[in-house]
């Protein structure tokens, strides 16, 4: 076999055992480097509430296919769909609501509306679980507190705005499962997963650099 | 120092298998297991006592059929069997019992020549480190661990086959052999394909001929698309356009007319069975792949080609074959490329905002291999998460880079540049001779064909994930036929031992 090629597990051993002492050493710094960065990085909560499907809730057929007029299920759905109240829930109108119930302005410290509703829509994530007949909404805040009341408040919108919007003759759409209490623990920085992380990554970098820096490969 | 396989290894391996079976048979999870079983038992029951043909040629016949056995597989309430074992419950697949009984087979009878032999091509390094680096990454990103976990075990058995395959394979005698194999099986499976076709055989080997009342399913039915005995006809069109064009070179340069029939019959029967099965892109990739082949022959290896007219002669019978099965299927093939091409633009547009989306927002770490279904029910821009949530999207570079981030990303680049860099290096090695020089072009070739259809699906996270690194094994073993042998490895007697327990 052409040696340039190709490398014998005995040599990969050989390489790792001569450079093992700056390996780890490479390693170990890049963790204490990260436990370091990570300490210093704000806190950050994730509040979850999960919501009953409006077509699971009402027995009809969850959502159709996007495969259109082939599709034998199109029309076959009653009253108002998931991704109806996704688009709500996603919308300026919803969010400027909750961008001045909990005057997020000056808690993102931004200098107008639009740019504190980017970053509430970034911070709020609605997901359609089309197979089990969810809807979770979670909110991502730096106090546990204001994150869940912020996903409660959502919830408490749909209706609101089910009736502003005439979308729909049922009074409450929103069969909620579980709501949002205040998250016990971060949802990151993950100090030690991170610290592990970055320990496994630079010793994989610094051990691929050596064997690919020896003459054999 | 000649090698012999003792009677207490016979006792031992039937008694591991004996084990092993028991361990496996109650995991797997379709009907007709138990057969499976009893197949591979009765090839190793007959190998050990009666085989007359050798040892390394059922290992490589198991490894290449493993990934066609049909099996099912459950994605949540959905029956995907393309999903090929990833998520999100560990199946044990007919490919995994390929694989770890061929493990054992090679301990019993090749332990000598893995511990002199056994080395690792460059381009598998770089994907070993893509691997480790995935999950790594996806300790930290992932929503399902376990996911990434199935994945894992998927590519470190990709690997490994591709290893074995370029272990067992060291002599042109033995690459001829391989292909003859390579071959059969096509043409067995082609054959398959056309008994589907004309409703002598079910579609569905496993559970028959059924009709779901799924959307996605009512659509598909439209078309009587076979699939071997693969149950998926993507895939099994995949798993053609990985080898038709290392046939397609051979039938063309090969002198000796008894071989270049058989390579032309299988190119004829694979051609016709990859039209029937309707694969879009597998079949233009197909085409695409090919050409690329000749391409290759013409820049770097000249003077391996016959005369003009002989090529001229064989392309001609080739683009007559394509032009009357395109005739005779046009109407079908019309339906298929441009009314339904059209109609399914619009899904994958939809994925492919998703994936950006997601790429965008985890443009460093990714969302964990193996997680982007997980993570776009949460993240879904264009709604179409919430319509087919097992559907990633139809984009294999998307997809890991969604996946594994801004630097895995990279490393599987760095992988398939590897490849390509490696072969085309060895297209200008000496002492080529036409048949390997065939097999690393055609690889090449197929290997680009996949990687082209790759743009518009992510079949290579299926059981082509498999065959994908078969054809690369053989690629790399190509590659060491054109390599001048090291002295210290073919003079110790290790081989000479093979080639006598292996004749």
């Amino acid at each position: 076999m052409n040696n340039e090629e190709f490398i014998s597990f005995k040599e990969i051993i050989g390489i790792f055992w001569a450079k093992k002492w700056w390996i780890l050493s490479i390693s170990f710094i890049t963790a204490v480097i990260t436990m370091i960065v990570s300490f210093s990085l704000p806190k950050t909560y994730t509040a979850e509430a999960i919501l009953l499907m409006p077509e699971a809730a009402t027995s009809s057929t969850l959502i159709s296919s996007p495969l259109g007029i082939l599709s034998p299920k199109l029309g076959a759905g009653q009253g108002l769909s998931s991704q109806v109240i996704k688009a709500v829930l996603g919308s300026k109108r919803s969010l400027s609501n909750v961008a001045k119930q909990f005057n997020l302005q000056k808690v993102y410290k931004k200098e107008d509306m639009g740019n504190t509703m980017l970053v509430l829509k970034e911070r709020t994530k609605i997901g359609i679980f089309n197979l089990t007949g969810e809807m979770k909404i979670q909110v991502l805040d730096r106090d546990p507190q204001r994150a869940a009341d912020i996903c409660n408040y959502y919830i408490s919108m749909i209706d609101t705005l089910n009736s502003q919007l005439r979308l729909t003759s049922t009074k409450e759409i929103a069969k909620v499962l579980d709501y949002a209490s205040p998250p016990k623990n971060k949802s990151s920085p993950r100090i030690k997963l991170n610290m592990l992380v970055s320990f496994l990554l630079a010793f994989v970098i610094a051990f691929s650099y050596y064997v690919f820096s020896s003459k054999k490969y | 120092m000649s090698f012999q396989v003792k009677s207490i290894n016979k006792i031992v391996f039937l008694i591991l298998i004996a084990l092993c079976t028991g361990i496996f048979l109650p995991l797997l999870e379709f009907k007709y297991s138990i057969s499976i079983i009893i197949f591979f038992l009765a090839i190793f029951i007959f190998v050990l006592l009666f085989s007359p043909i050798g040892v390394w040629k059922i290992i490589f016949a198991m490894l290449f059929l493993g990934p066609l056995l049909p099996y099912s597989y459950y994605f949540n309430k959905f029956m995907e069997p393309h999903f090929g074992g990833a998520s999100p419950y560990f199946v044990i697949t007919p490919t995994y019992m390929a694989f770890f009984l061929s493990v054992l087979l090679l301990v019993v009878f090749y332990k000598k020549k893995i511990s002199v032999d056994f080395k690792l091509e460059k381009s598998l390094f770089i994907w070993i480190l893509f691997i480790v680096y995935s999950f790594i990454i996806s300790i930290r990103t992932a929503t399902n661990l376990n996911a990434t976990f199935y994945e894992l075990v998927r590519m470190v058995i990709a690997a490994g086959i591709s290893i074995i395959v370029y272990l067992l394979i060291d002599s042109k005698e033995k690459l001829k052999s391989a292909l003859i194999i390579i071959g059969i099986v096509l043409l067995i499976e082609s054959a398959i394909a056309f008994l589907q076709e004309f409703a002598i055989l079910p579609r569905d080997l496993l559970f028959g001929e059924t009709i779901g009342t799924s959307s996605i399913i009512y659509v598909a039915e439209i078309f009587r698309r076979p699939a071997g005995t693969l149950r998926e006809p993507n895939t099994f069109a995949k798993l053609l356009s990985l080898f038709i064009p290392i046939f397609l070179i051979l039938s063309v340069i090969l002198k000796e007319r008894k071989e270049k029939l058989f390579f032309f019959l299988v190119l004829t029967f694979s051609m016709l069975a990859l039209f029937m099965t309707l694969g879009r892109s597998a079949i233009v990739g197909t085409i695409l792949g090919s050409f690329l082949g000749f391409s290759l022959i013409g820049i770097f290896a000249k003077e391996h080609l016959p005369s003009k007219k002989f090529i001229i002669s064989g392309v001609s019978v080739v683009v007559v074959l394509i032009a009357v099965i395109g005739g005779l299927l046009f109407q079908v093939l019309y339906l298929r490329f441009i009314v339904f091409g059209y109609l399914t633009v619009a899904g994958r547009v939809a994925q492919y905002q998703n994936a950006l989306y997601t790429i965008k927002n985890h443009f460093l770490w990714g969302v964990g291999l193996n997680n982007y279904c997980y993570a776009t029910v949460m993240e879904d821009i264009s709604g179409i998460a919430a319509t087919n949530p097992e559907f990633p999207v139809h984009n294999l570079y998307l997809l890991y880079f969604s996946e594994t981030g801004l630097f895995g990303f990279m490393l599987f680049l760095s992988f398939i540049i590897s490849v390509f860099i490696r072969g085309i290096k060895n297209l200008t090695l000496p002492d080529l001779d036409n048949f390997t020089l065939a097999v690393i072009v055609g690889g090449l070739g197929g290997f680009a064909s996949i990687l082209l259809q790759s743009l518009l699906g992510w079949g290579v996270r299926s059981i082509t994930l498999f065959s994908l690194f078969f054809l690369l094994g053989l690629i790399v073993a190509g590659k060491n036929n054109g390599v001048q042998k090291i002295p210290q490895y073919t003079n110790n007697g290790i081989e000479e031992g093979i080639s006598h327990s292996t004749k």
